[in-house]
């Protein structure tokens, strides 16, 4: 299901798998429990290979690290969201929704984290140029929707293993 | 003069005429709001003064810095980088010259790896000191009136200003990591002026100490407050002395050590309770764990040049292809910078791992159920910084 490469070349790149989007959930699954439950951080990339997510798992008693990349689709990139297996992916995964206009299936509330509500466009794709003229500010008309959509449930502790 | 038969009691919310249930209020904390530590705008949920639910509203602050990155030259995105967590601002050009080096094709002498350690030990305390007088003044009179003990830390925290402008010629932003080494070595006589210092702080810790464990109204707001279980602070990427309050003893420069840390043995500060008392004070303890440090990798600094390749003219690098991860143990945990580079003049792709971040998003989880007093407790306890936040 899937294959390691591990062919990092640079000294500072960490171990790295790769994942079809079908078999993330599966694979995020056995790491943990295979005891990386120290969750790092979700990355959004955009580069020649094209659009792609890394998910940054740690082991806290050995210290060993586990890169899970998943290669997307450039028209309708997707992938579910790691939400269910570790929480702390919910804002990271907002973020590259909001920043790189990537869908992630199954997350309780893809909404804006950074931006401002009237932002157009992906400011972190490569053909939205930096210089891009910033809309002037204008007071929403109405409520952002994080006014008014209450936060997820808290997950009781261990639910997640 | 309101004579207390007159003062209204706190009531529950009304009943909704509907449905029969309590009916929430919603309130708005922020963005302008002195406790807010910067711009954060927390959306509360209230059962009367019960907190139900709270959403924060983060990006006030949002700069777009990981989209600065791909069009600077690799040489002058440090500079920018520490402008993130600008309480300790040399640990975030350390994290991201780290990860150049990972890249490959670059020496960083011995002795540039131990200043570099050292600055980032002295931003530590200073960043601790901010930590502990901004939660006084949130926490009001905890302290014995308001501001006073904002002041005492912001009072030593000069000293260590007083240190860095010493050494780099700046008080803030001493910018010292560039890739391949460090920009300035410690002047004649530094270590007689980092002893005086530090002797300075480390004797008026002991009078803070006893302010805080002397204070019965600290001690009441804040023990039992905003609980963190390990497992959860694990699945939400909780770092540095977040995570350490929680039991968890988890410290880069121990289980992931770089540079100086490879040669010194760093004792962890655990604390087992989870609560706001801990992580306060796994921070004071670790700022004086810091200042044991700072004396010993000073005493300990190799000789030897401080770059490893000639430093001007250095925007012409060009790193090699790759991609690198590389972190640092910040004063808020965590600090990572993943890189991606196709050998062009910049970067391609800048990831910041904030540890405020990670460590925000617990408020979600921690905060429901507790009193909307206990608000600015939890969220001095978690100390964000929203220059690290927002990016």
């Amino acid at each position: 299901m899937s294959a390691a490469d591990a062919s990092a070349t640079a000294p500072g790149a960490l171990p790295t798998v790769e994942v079809a989007p079908g078999d993330l959930l599966a694979l995020a699954q056995r790491y943990l429990s295979e005891g990386f439950r120290w969750y790092i951080c979700t990355t959004g990339i955009e580069s020649a290979e094209g659009l792609e997510v890394q998910h940054f798992l740690r082991n806290p008693e050995s210290g060993g690290e586990i890169v899970l990349r998943v290669k997307l689709d450039a028209l309708a990139p997707k992938l579910p969201s790691l939400y269910p297996v570790f929480p702390g992916a919910d804002w990271s995964e907002r973020e590259a929704w909001e920043m790189l206009g990537i869908e992630f299936e199954g997350h309780p509330g893809l909404r804006r984290l950074l931006l401002p509500a009237q932002w157009d466009g992906f400011p972190l794709r490569k053909s939205y140029p930096i210089a891009t003229p910033c809309l002037p500010y204008r007071p929403a008309a109405e409520k952002p929707a994080a006014a008014v959509v209450p936060a997820p449930s808290p997950i009781p502790a261990g639910e997640a293993t | 003069m309101i004579a207390a038969s007159q003062i209204e009691p706190v009531r529950p919310s009304p009943l909704d005429s509907r449905t029969g249930e309590r009916r929430e209020m919603t309130l708005h904390m922020g963005p302008q709001h002195p406790s807010m530590h910067g711009v954060l705008h927390l959306v509360v949920g209230l059962d009367g003064e019960t907190v139900k639910w709270v959403d924060p509203d983060i990006g006030f602050l949002h700069r777009g810095v990981e989209k600065l990155c791909e069009t600077l030259p690799w040489d002058a995105i440090a500079p920018v980088l520490e402008r993130n967590d600008y309480l300790a601002p040399s640990t975030n050009s350390h994290a991201f010259c780290l990860a150049v080096e990972g890249l490959g094709g670059v020496d960083v002498p011995r002795r540039a790896q131990w200043l570099r350690c050292l600055a980032d030990e002295l931003s530590r305390i200073s960043s601790h000191l901010v930590a502990w007088g901004t939660m006084g003044v949130d926490l009001g009179g905890a302290f014995g009136g308001g501001t006073s003990v904002f002041l005492y830390c912001l009072r030593e925290r000069e000293r260590i200003l007083d240190i860095m402008q010493e050494w780099t010629g700046t008080r803030f932003h001493p910018n010292l990591s560039q890739i391949g080494g460090a920009r300035y070595d410690v002047p004649a006589g530094f270590d007689r002026l980092l002893d005086t210092k530090l002797a300075e702080i480390d004797a008026k810790l002991d009078e803070m100490i006893s302010m805080m464990e002397e204070s019965p109204i600290f001690q009441a707001r804040t023990r039992g407050i905003g609980v963190l279980s390990p497992e959860l602070a694990l699945g939400l990427g909780a770092c540095g002395p977040v995570a350490r309050a929680s039991g968890l003893a988890l410290d880069l420069r121990k289980t992931r050590p770089y540079e100086a840390y490879k040669e010194i043995d760093v004792p962890i500060v655990v604390r087992t309770e989870g609560d706001a008392y801990a992580r306060y004070r796994v921070r004071i303890d670790e700022a004086r764990v810091s200042i044991r440090l700072s004396r010993q990798i000073l005493a300990g600094l190799p000789d030897g040049p401080i770059h490893g390749r000639p430093p001007v003219r250095s925007s012409k690098h060009k790193a090699p292809a790759g991609t690198s991860y590389a972190a640092v143990e910040g004063a808020r945990g965590e600090l990572g910078v993943w890189i991606r580079s196709d050998k062009e003049m910049s970067p391609t792709r800048v990831r910041l791992r904030s540890p405020s971040f990670a460590n925000l998003s617990a408020i979600v989880y921690i905060l429901p159920g507790h009193l909307i007093a206990d608000v600015v407790a939890v969220l001095g306890s978690l100390d964000p910084v929203f220059g690290d936040v927002d990016r």
